[in-house]
């Protein structure tokens, strides 16, 4: 639970500001895997993205990043919205999606086998000639002893007039350690299949790679959150290698 | 040709993981009171699920972490929650309220 105030307002001014300006700069990314866990009262202001790496110039240099502001409306409900951002090289940083994403949590952690929630989002596209998409996730948590391991179960269908009819399917892995509240080791997959049974596996886009991440206090129930990683390509349309990173801010 | 297969092992074993029940578990209660955990320490059962009843006496909000646990939970003032932990390995796991955490603190006991 947070109550606004002008302390409060000010820090997320600058955080915002501070997010704003850091995209000028790098080309960024988003590879994230999402709990099913939500937290009531929470505000957050998140920046995450990645930039790509490859000796085909068709696959190096890509950047995509999101800027997010989220809330925890209930301890079931937590609801944000986030501007996409995409960058190539010689090309300057443009908006391609402005998003609204939810996250449901179904289970109260720990009481059955698995944790599992459910996540919406809504893509609104800012390029022209490109489709809106509504994509959907099960978000499924197992914790043992230090270790939390999280999938993501993912359909992406596309709407709107010309849309394709295909429904595309994804998953997201990572088995993180919680070995220090600073400094969490963890590895991520990533698997984007295209369309089940049509998509050949050499276009799919399979990555892998370790990922650290942590959280510090900076004041009472105000946080700073980062991740970082290295992804590798494992299947031909995937870029040889992925940088990733995460920063956050919750109050 | 793993990788192709994947989706179809992972959604099986997922659905397989989902359709097992819960465990029993044995209901604790703690309390919160001028910004204190009542009691401070709480021995549970290692090896079983325990359902772990917090109230919050006080009349400001708090909240529930523990790292260890893995636990986040947002506390109302004058409300209770429900967390469910383990089943833990013996030893000894720290909890404190985020908001009062000079004062709030305690530990749950695993034997």
């Amino acid at each position: 639970m947070s109550t606004l105030n002008t302390k409060n307002l000010s820090t997320m001014a600058m955080v915002a500001i501070s997010f704003y300006l850091l995209p000028m700069q790098t080309a960024l990314a988003s590879h994230k895997v999402y709990s099913p866990t939500v937290e009531q009262g929470e505000i957050e202001l998140e920046l995450r993205g990645h930039t790509t790496s490859d000796s085909d110039p068709a696959k190096d240099g890509l950047g995509k990043y999101k800027l997010e502001a989220g809330y925890g409306v209930s301890e079931h409900w937590f609801t944000s919205v986030f501007a996409e951002y995409e960058t190539a090289p010689g090309v300057a940083a443009s908006q391609t999606a402005l998003s609204w994403e939810n996250i449901f949590q179904l289970t109260e952690p720990g009481q059955y086998w698995m944790d599992v929630g459910a996540y919406l989002e809504y893509e609104h596209a800012q390029e022209t000639g490109v489709n809106d998409k509504l994509e959907g996730k099960l978000l499924l948590e197992k914790t043992s002893g230090a270790y939390v391991n999280t999938a993501n179960i993912v359909l992406a269908h596309e709407l709107g007039a010309g849309a394709s009819s295909a429904t595309e399917f994804e998953l997201a892995w990572r088995t993180k350690y919680l070995l220090d509240p600073h400094f969490e080791p963890s590895i991520e997959f990533y698997g984007s299949y295209g369309e089940l049974g049509v998509t050949p596996s050499n276009a799919q886009d399979h990555r892998i790679g370790p990922v650290v991440s942590g959280r510090f206090n900076t004041s009472p129930h105000h946080k700073l959150g980062y991740e970082l990683g290295y992804l590798v390509g494992i299947s031909d349309a995937a870029p040889s290698g992925t940088l990733k990173f995460l920063l956050e801010y919750e109050m | 040709m793993f990788i192709k297969t994947l989706p179809g092992y992972t959604l099986a074993a997922l659905m397989l993981a989902l359709a097992l029940p819960a465990s029993a578990t044995e209901r604790y209660e703690l309390s919160i009171r001028n910004h204190r955990f009542e009691p401070a320490s709480l021995t549970v059962p290692a090896g079983v699920k325990v359902k772990l009843v917090v109230k919050n006496l006080d009349n400001s909000p708090e909240e529930f972490e523990s790292y260890s646990l893995h636990r986040e939970k947002l506390i109302p003032a004058g409300g209770q929650i429900t967390v469910f932990i383990g089943p833990l390995d013996p030893g000894r796991y720290d909890f404190f309220g985020e908001f009062h955490s000079d004062t709030a603190k305690g530990q749950i006991i695993a034997k």
